[in-house]
């Protein structure tokens, strides 16, 4: 296995020379190709397109670019012209992108080496990380284990070292829950931040695209490059951002700490509530003010994100429902059938309902603190028979909780960073995430940041990688 | 409001054609009921028809550093 990128940052990979981007690259696809696959979390691996993208490069242009020359890899959906677009799903085997992504061009231009693409959950409708086809991604920190899902491939590779940042989506926790399960910085950007065309869809109001690192400063350099007005996409908003990174380091200084016992704390399993109230208690210490807080209507944000998902998944894929759901797993095809039954008024009563919510959970909530910090997954880490709801019925009450904690942010459209803080009894990641008012991007990774330097993640290491 | 009966039966008619079996359809129908009939539940004014969208652009003028 190659050290030249085996646990390497941003900063260590940027090259403007092309004879040592093209040693990285070829030492990418090498660890792609081996421990990749090994882990199951690899769909394809372009190395000659990286290659020619190297000898491309613009060297005066890139300059002063933080990624240029860094090789990446990103979840499947992201649509590159020629490069397979199946969406994790055997009804679209041989489908081939149209069109390039809007956040894959924002990638090249930053100079970054696009390698490969990373398994992701069947249309990326499911949390677990279970793809019978594409296959179910390792978890590097223990084999036994899943991933989460749905950008399972981009955190089984980040977490096993071998590119620092993937891309993922976040329709209802999928960027945040394999980010917590394989310990890794996740954010989740405020709903219009982030452009989502050619990015293949699960839920156009709710999905939101962002990345997934080992460190946060990496996670913040990389939205930084994708952020900002497309046209192509109609959700997307025009905002003058503060630099992310420019004051990561400037501490809480006062920053008041929402702590929601109701719902969050209470609804996750002791030892998960037990680690999140100790995170709060450490930001009390580190400069922050802890404030109890209520959201009465918090917990609608769950179901409703999950009747919305399947409504508008219907949408989009009723054709391959109708003529080729049996190249399907079983478990996508129920879920968008619960989408079958929902009404154009019930669908238009969804989208008012969430906008005049969002407004009022946001004037109310963000008026007594600056973010609020919740558990993650809401239990310990299932292994990957204990979730394999298609093997085991007993799985799906299992399956259907694991939103419990970030399906209501898609809901509200906030932004959301998950920060893994240490490990359990079974030697796997646990996590927080920090959730704050619309566009507090560079407030929550100030916050976040307090946390890396205390908790110090990265000092451990996976087994699979030591 | 809700899909009307007659709907709901041609919905399932289109399904069952293309070879979706009874024991998915009903499954499928009772998780939508369920969460349907929380979507009901919920309160909305007349008023209320401002788009997501809407809401962030109100809060995108002045970002928190």
């Amino acid at each position: 296995m190659s050290n030249v990128t085996r646990y390497a940052d941003i900063a260590a990979l940027r090259s403007t020379d092309r004879d040592q981007i093209k040693e990285q690259i070829n030492a990418v696809c090498h660890d792609l190709e081996t421990l990749g696959r090994d882990l199951k979390a690899v769909v394809s691996i372009h190395r000659d397109e990286a290659l020619n993208q190297a000898a491309g490069l613009d060297v005066a242009t890139s300059t002063d670019s933080p990624l240029a020359g860094v090789p990446l890899a990103h979840k499947a959906l992201f649509r590159r012209m020629g490069w397979p677009d199946e969406g994790g799903s055997k009804s679209h085997k041989g489908a081939v992108a149209t069109e390039t992504a809007h956040v894959i061009s924002q990638l090249d231009h930053a100079g970054a080496m696009d390698c490969g693409r990373l398994v992701t959950v069947e249309f990326a409708f499911g949390v677990t990380g279970h793809n019978d086809y594409s296959g179910t991604p390792e978890n590097p920190w223990h084999r036994d284990y899943i991933c989460g899902g749905s950008s399972s491939g981009s955190a089984a590779v980040v977490a096993a070292g071998l590119v620092p940042v993937a891309l993922g989506t976040d329709t209802g926790g999928s960027i945040r829950l394999p980010a917590a399960a394989c310990g890794l910085f996740g954010i989740k950007p405020t709903h219009g931040l982030v452009s989502r065309q050619g990015v293949f869809p699960l839920s156009p109001a709710l999905d939101t695209v962002g990345p997934l690192a080992r460190s946060l400063k990496d996670a913040a350099t990389v939205l930084e490059a994708i952020l900002g007005f497309d046209a192509g996409d109609p959700e997307s908003l025009s905002v003058a951002m503060p630099s992310l990174t420019d004051h990561m380091n400037d501490g809480l200084d006062g920053l008041r700490i929402g702590r929601m016992e109701r719902y969050f704390l209470e609804g996750s399993e002791t030892e998960v509530a037990d680690s999140t109230a100790e995170v709060i208690d450490t930001l009390g210490k580190l400069g922050g003010h802890v404030v109890d807080v209520d959201c009465p209507d918090i917990e609608t944000g769950s179901p409703l994100t999950a009747i919305l998902s399947a409504t508008e998944s219907v949408q989009i894929h009723d054709r391959t429902i109708m003529e080729n759901h049996q190249a399907m797993n079983p478990q996508t095809v129920m879920r968008i059938l619960a989408g079958m039954f929902t009404s154009e008024a019930q669908y238009q009563k969804m989208l008012a309902l969430r906008g005049a919510m969002a407004r009022q959970i946001i004037t109310t909530l963000f008026e007594k603190i600056d973010l609020l910090v919740t558990p993650v997954w809401p239990f310990l880490l299932p292994d990957a028979k204990a979730s394999d709801a298609g093997a085991n019925p007993d799985a799906a009450s299992l399956v259907q909780k694991i939103g419990h904690n970030t399906r209501p942010f898609n809901w509200l459209g906030l932004p959301v960073v998950v920060v893994p803080v240490g490990l359990d009894d079974n030697g796997l990641p646990m996590a927080v995430q920090l959730v704050g008012p619309p566009f507090s991007e560079a407030m929550l990774i100030r916050a976040a940041r307090v946390l890396e330097n205390h908790y110090a993640f990265w000092d451990n290491r996976p087994p699979l990688s030591s | 409001m809700s899909m009307s009966e007659k709907q709901k039966h041609t919905q399932r008619d289109r399904l069952h054609g293309a070879g979706i079996d009874d024991e998915q359809l009903d499954l499928a129908d009772k998780t939508s009921e369920a969460l349907l009939a929380l979507l009901d539940a919920q309160p909305l004014t007349d008023t209320a028809d401002e788009p997501l969208r809407d809401v962030m652009v109100t809060f995108s003028r002045n970002p928190r550093p």
